[in-house]
């Protein structure tokens, strides 16, 4: 009797020393016709803490209000250094608004940070609602794709499904972000998990976290999680026009940054406030210069655009292919840039 | 028969065997690359089209990969210049990684006049995933690195590689009988590197100058001596320099670690050598660079090439890609040339 209360006492310190996050994250719902702001904002320091720390300071003096959810996209090496950025982030950003996850860098106007930097973007304003859950243990980081090809797919199947069920259900527009450690050619099961969830069609987007060993987290409320998935849900009045570019040489890569960017906006109805950009590592790894890619984005999409883009480890959006079309569903694939613009 | 009629036989004879020859030679010599990234993650595949005839080539290359893996196109039209040669990029739609990491593939070429070439290989994935392992000659942390294995004499080498943001890792086994450690004026084995960057050129010249980093790592003969790095070339060095067998001893490279160890019937060369001393080398993600290796064997199989191994071409022997050095016992053929494709990934999973 007196083992069991020990054993039992040991669980209950272990459950409680884990992260203590909600279930859903959730802000009250638009107001239609409100304002609806996107902000970026960029850090580099050796110290982690301190690239937090000033890019999340940084954004706080900018944004009129507080945000609704501060998405990070940090790139220092190994787990220590990573919870130090994230430390720093939440040292001035409230951890229950914090989300996003560890990718191999990211790229905003002020160009390419990809060293130890954090990218943050803040949600703010009355017109856009955000909604957030996690999907912990998705439970195929140890299967080999060899022998538990099936297996991996049922589960990360599985996976997506159970994310969409822990969102709200009655959203009609926005756009969902799915972040997460489900890595090309793995987010091709979870994403179609999703949308079988979802029933109707709805704009997805995201990116897998960086996969490099010890590297792979997703942050949830401020949190660290490995094995998981993030899902975003952004919902109000306002448009959403995505695009998916597919290369895997220098050239293409740079020429089909530009067609996504310029053709995002092109077939976006309302006039555009934001850009968000879910880039493949490997693209990057075929450039000399990375800026390059950059310019080309830029020169598909106003100079006064926010934009928030990430290298990630496998993409999501409408996949490139002969018979692509702009706002086509979305799949989990790689070496895409997927690009998608927000109006109204 | 009087000796000036042996002679004219003897001419005929070779003239017949000489134009025989050249009528079977083909008109084009091909090779797929390796991977530089696991397949599974759809990348590009690279095929190697050289022309080796003096009139222009025009015909359409096509890859055959694995049952139940898709590319894209089926076949590229390709035109080549006389002697001219041209990689020729295919697409990854479905690929899988096999822990065996051997890819069976298939490369054919048809002229426009109807003449085929066939090429079949077995590639591999030569990357290097992220990570920071120990060197300390226990070799438990190199399963998440993508072994690449060749034969040579019957004896297997294995080359294991990763990377992180401040070193360049490798564990070499070697399978062999015995390992005969580093002493000054004798044979002994070692473990030759060459690493360059992607768009590094071939050493053509002994005038010209070397553009790879090139390392030699060799183990203590005794218990009371320590395995040692040699730097033998960097970006630079006078390739008529690399040539000439030089001493050892002034040429340690004490910034990199290196453990060489037996275990079972193998010689194990653990070794991290630092970026900073690389510096056109920029490890990222996705990116390709030059890599090779050359196994020293001089008391058992001779030396071990990968060059050979990775399927290149014979007329692609280089002397000038490799140091000489004192202790090294050199085949009669020159090696391979170094630059074969190696790739920086995030992870194999």
């Amino acid at each position: 009797m007196r083992r069991c209360a020990i054993v039992l006492f040991l669980a209950l310190a272990v459950v409680g020393c884990g992260p203590r996050v909600a279930a859903l994250y959730q802000t009250p719902p638009a107001r239609m016709g409100s304002e609806i702001f996107f902000l970026t904002s960029v850090a580099s320091n050796a110290d982690p803490y301190e690239a937090g720390r000033e890019a999340a300071e940084d954004l706080k003096r900018r944004v009129l209000k507080p945000p609704l959810a501060v998405l990070v996209s940090e790139c220092f090496d190994g787990e220590a250094r990573k919870a130090k950025a994230l430390r720093g982030v939440c040292s001035v950003f409230p951890r229950q608004i914090v989300f996003g996850g560890a990718t191999y860098g990211s790229f905003t106007h002020a160009g390419v940070a990809d060293r130890d930097a954090v990218t943050l973007l803040a949600i703010t304003g009355q017109g856009i609602s955000v909604a957030a859950a996690l999907q912990q243990n998705l439970g195929t980081a140890k299967l080999s794709a060899e022998k538990d090809q099936a297996e991996i797919e049922e589960r990360l199947r599985n996976a997506g499904a159970g994310l969409v069920a822990k969102l709200p259900r009655a959203f009609e527009r926005g756009l969902l972000i799915i972040i997460a450690d489900a890595h090309s050619p793995k987010n091709g099961p979870l994403v179609e998990g999703i949308k079988q969830a979802l029933v109707k069609p709805f704009p997805i987007t995201g990116g897998s976290v960086n996969k490099n060993a010890g590297q792979t987290f997703v942050y949830y409320q401020g949190r660290m999680f490995q094995d998981s998935a993030l899902a975003l849900l952004l919902t109000g009045d306002f448009l959403v026009s995505m695009v998916g570019r597919q290369a895997k040489e220098g050239a293409e890569v740079v020429a089909t940054a530009e067609a996504a960017a310029r053709k995002a906006v092109e077939v976006q109805k309302g006039k555009p406030f934001a850009v968000l950009a879910f880039d493949c590592a490997g693209r990057k790894g075929k450039l000399v210069k990375v800026e390059e890619e950059l310019a080309a984005i830029k020169r598909g999409i106003e100079e006064t655009l926010p934009l928030f883009g990430c290298y990630c480890a496998g993409e999501i959006g409408p996949a490139d292919g002969p018979d692509a079309k702009p706002n086509g569903p979305s799949s989990g694939v790689g070496w895409h840039i997927m690009v998608t613009v927000l109006g109204r | 028969m009087t000796r000036n009629a042996w002679r004219r036989l003897v001419v005929w004879g070779l003239g017949l065997a000489g134009a025989a020859a050249c009528a079977g030679e083909d008109a084009l010599a091909l090779r797929a690359e390796h991977f530089t990234v696991p397949p599974a993650t759809g990348p590009s595949i690279h095929v190697v089209v050289q022309n080796l005839r003096d009139a222009v080539w025009r015909g359409r290359v096509a890859l055959r990969l694995p049952d139940g893996w898709r590319w894209d196109p089926a076949e590229r039209a390709v035109a080549l210049a006389p002697r001219a040669t041209q990689r020729v990029a295919f697409t990854i739609v479905k690929g899988m990684n096999l822990d065996a990491n051997r890819y069976a593939v298939e490369v054919a070429a048809t002229g426009d006049d109807g003449a085929r070439v066939v090429r079949k290989q077995e590639i591999v994935c030569a990357s290097a995933p992220f990570f920071e392992p120990r060197i300390d000659g226990r070799t438990g942390d190199w399963d998440d690195a993508v072994p690449v294995t060749f034969l040579h004499a019957g004896k297997k080498t294995v080359v294991r590689t990763y990377w992180n943001r401040t070193h360049f890792c490798l564990l070499v086994e070697v399978e062999e009988e015995r390992h005969v450690g580093y002493r000054k004026g004798a044979e002994f084995d070692a473990v030759q590197v060459a690493i360059a960057p992607r768009e590094a050129p071939a050493a053509s010249q002994p005038e010209g100058k070397a553009a790879r980093d090139e390392f030699l790592l060799v183990g203590s003969r005794s218990m009371w001596s320590r395995d040692r790095c040699f730097l033998l070339a960097t970006p630079g060095t006078a390739l008529s320099a690399t040539q000439e067998a030089r001493e050892l001893a002034s040429l340690e490279f004490k910034a990199a670690r290196l453990v060489v160890r037996r275990r079972g019937g193998a010689t194990c060369y653990e070794a991290a050598i630092p970026l900073a001393a690389m510096p056109g080398i920029q490890p990222t993600e996705g990116r390709e660079f030059c890599f090779s290796v050359l196994v020293h064997d001089p008391d058992g199989t001779g030396l071990r090439d990968w060059g050979e191994a990775a399927g290149l071409w014979p007329r692609q022997r280089n002397r000038l890609a490799w140091s000489q050095w004192l202790g090294a016992r050199w085949g009669r053929d020159a090696p391979f040339d170094n630059r074969i494709e190696w790739g920086f990934c995030s992870s194999k999973h």
